[in-house]
């Protein structure tokens, strides 16, 4: 799996793509991973202020919104490409 | 009044006659200000008929009734005429300093109506208005002219000016205030080049006063706080400005490229925020009583194509970039800083530029249109230099100066223009976005994101995700952003505050300020109000039903790689609920009982 970050997200993981090979089955699992690997900096991004993991940032999996996909529980595959962004936007 | 400063300038560039005149409370209740205040005025005295670089047209200048005070991000202003390059009304929306110094000068809007004889300037201290020649200024790019404008009235003046390219009436010049930022879209700098009117400068000293001052202080600080908690608003804006959407639009595959040939463009990491903030960027900057700051001033120093200036947005690095073919983001900030020196609008300008890249491809233009230029996609240099021909209207540029349309219909292929109404569309494919099309086509400015910015919701998620593939509850959604957008343009706010507070918290401020009691409801209400004024404005100009659509090539051509391989806009689809959801009949002309209800009748 590949995952490509943006934004904030290339600070917090010093780097702009990453190979991931450890087995993850769904956005969810993938997401709790990551917040584990690069700590609390990344969760700040990842989880809105309910609580919610994934509430704020856009996860896509092969180009398409997680959300679209059915949300945390959405499946990964090994050959996905997963692009996440934390909450910017523009006009 | 509060909020209201409750009079309105007008200056007659013919007569040379400056005259005031009291703002009707009914009127600024109905239609806020700004933009709504501007429609209300346009649709009483010009007639839909004129010739808007004709002396009859009108051109105005309306703050909002939260420009200059500390409402946060809500110091805008619109210029309102009829649109050259459309035929339609145009507003365009800009930020800085300019509309709050109208407003501490005294003024809720400046008209300027008839067309002096030679060059001039605006000079307003105050109650003091002067119409100063200008004959030494013609000519000057807007830094410059800027400058010389201060020299010679205040050096704190506000200056709102147009560069070469207004003053040679092309039709997508811009109307540049504080230097660095635009009244962009629709050519209304072309409306003030042919009215011989240079530019406007404004110093103001009075009080722009508030009805309930505490009750003001508390909705200020609500949502001064809401703004800056909320993750965009706060702190994604600031560090990568709008350009950081590159990225998010390419990685869903609606990143139009090459004119629209395509929705992914490979290279689009090289010119997106992350790459700007960390290569150009020297600091970022807000308007007036900003506390988002999304501003980028920017910094070239490769002298090829040196450089400093501000930019470039979202927009801007879509069109020299990805829709030109370009990957080179220093020259695409170039492109940026000449369009802002030369008074041209960046998204109409890329845009064109693009549509001549794209018929030279399918070789309908060649190097004997072209004044010996070979325009191909992805030539940078090229491309910089047609920026330059155009603003001065020099040899091609001259072709290219009336936009797109006019280019692309000169050569019996009006198709290759990626235009609504004559404008050209900015960069959401509506093939991979489907609300964002139906906006483009609805738009009462012709091609335009901001009117009802379905990105958010669609794209974002803010403040629910929809997907974006689907048509099933756009029309609604088109129809709640754009009565939103035109209520929030009218008040002076940004559209960026909605990235932290909506309709209710804009309620509230607008009611401490003007003592005029306003609902959320009220407002959305003003919004449909304006939305629908603007529309029996185009309706009578001559527009119909069959304006109301996309270029063949998104309604017709799939997207041809990436994540929204094969989708087009389905805009057939979802045009009749527009029309039937918005109280319109199948023609999309407002009904008797819609206006009655929006006390247009």
């Amino acid at each position: 799996m590949i995952i490509r970050y943006f934004a904030m997200l290339r600070n917090v993981t010093r780097q702009n793509e990453q190979a991931w090979n450890a087995p993850v089955s769904s956005v969810r699992e993938l997401l709790e991973e990551l917040c584990r690997v690069y700590g609390t900096e990344f969760r700040q991004w990842m989880v809105d202020e309910n609580g919610n993991l994934g509430g704020l940032s856009i996860v896509l999996v092969n180009g398409t919104d997680y959300r679209h996909l059915g949300g945390l529980d959405a499946p990964l595959q090994a050959d996905d490409v997963v692009a996440i962004f934390p909450p910017v936007a523009g006009g | 009044m509060y909020g209201w400063t409750g009079t309105i300038l007008r200056v007659d560039l013919t007569t040379g006659r400056v005259t005031r005149e009291r703002l009707h409370p009914r009127d600024a209740k109905l239609f806020l200000g700004a933009r709504g205040l501007g429609a209300r005025l346009l649709s009483r005295e010009v007639s839909p008929a004129v010739d808007a670089l004709g002396p009859d047209n009108k051109l105005i200048f309306a703050p909002g009734p939260l420009s200059g005070t500390f409402a946060p991000s809500m110091g805008r202003y619109d210029v309102i005429t009829k649109s050259p390059l459309t035929g339609a009304i145009a507003a365009s929306n800009s930020g800085g300093t300019f509309g709050p110094e109208l407003k501490f000068a005294g003024y809720d809007m400046l008209v300027i109506e008839g067309r002096a004889r030679v060059p001039v300037y605006l000079w307003i201290h105050n109650d003091e208005v002067e119409i100063r020649e200008a004959g030494d200024i013609w000519g000057e790019m807007v830094p410059e002219t800027t400058e010389m404008v201060r020299l010679a009235t205040d050096e704190d003046a506000r200056v709102a000016c147009i560069g070469p390219a207004g003053e040679k009436l092309s039709l997508m010049a811009n109307i540049m205030n504080d230097m660095h930022r635009a009244a962009g879209r629709s050519g209304v700098g072309a409306v003030m080049g042919a009215k011989n009117l240079k530019a406007v400068a404004v110093v103001g000293t009075k009080p722009v006063k508030v009805a309930d001052p505490e009750a003001f202080e508390q909705a200020v600080l609500a949502a001064r706080e809401k703004i800056s908690k909320h993750p965009i608003g706060g702190k994604g804006l600031r560090l990568y400005g709008t350009d950081v959407l590159v990225n998010i639009l390419n990685e869903i595959g609606s990143f139009p490229t090459r004119n629209f040939r395509d929705g992914y463009f490979a290279a689009a990491d090289k010119i997106g925020g992350e790459s700007l903030a960390s290569e150009h960027l020297l600091r970022p900057k807000g308007c007036f009583a900003c506390t988002i700051s999304c501003g980028r001033v920017t910094k070239v120093t490769n002298p090829k194509f040196a450089g400093e200036g501000e930019g470039p947005e979202y927009e801007t690095a879509w069109g020299f970039g990805a829709d030109c073919g370009i990957d080179d983001l220093e020259a695409i900030c170039k492109a940026n800083y000449l369009c802002n020196e030369l008074g041209l609008d960046t998204i109409s300008t890329a845009s064109t530029i693009a549509c001549a890249m794209d018929m030279y491809a399918d070789e309908i233009i060649s190097p004997e249109d072209t004044g010996g230029f070979e325009i191909r996609f992805g030539d940078a240099e090229t491309m910089i230099e047609l920026v330059r021909l155009t603003g001065l209207r020099e040899g091609f540029g001259d072709r290219l100066a009336d936009g797109s349309f006019r280019l692309a219909e000169k050569f019996g292929h009006a198709e290759y223009s990626m235009s609504v109404k004559k404008q050209e569309i900015p960069a959401y494919d509506p093939r991979g976005i489907q609300g964002i099309g139906l906006q483009y086509a609805t738009s009462n400015r012709g091609g335009c994101h901001v009117r009802g910015y379905t990105i958010s919701p669609e794209v974002l998620g803010v403040p629910v995700k929809m997907d974006q593939r689907s048509t099933e509850g756009k029309p609604e959604m088109v129809i709640e952003l754009q009565n939103l957008g035109a209520a929030l343009d009218a008040t002076g706010a940004c559209l960026f505050t909605t990235f932290g507070i909506g309709a209710e918290e804009l309620a509230a401020l607008l009611s401490s300020v003007t003592g005029v009691k306003y609902t959320s409801a009220d407002l959305l209400k003003a919004g449909e109000r304006i939305w629908n004024l603007e529309r029996q404005w185009n309706l009578a100009v001559g527009l119909t039903s069959l304006d109301d659509t996309l270029p063949t090539r998104l309604l017709d051509d799939p997207i041809a790689s990436g994540p929204s391989q094969g989708e087009v806009s389905r805009l057939r689809e979802m045009l009749p609920a527009y029309y039937e959801l918005r109280g319109w009949d199948a023609e999309g002309i407002p009904t008797p009982a819609k206006l009655k209800e929006l006390s247009l009748a």
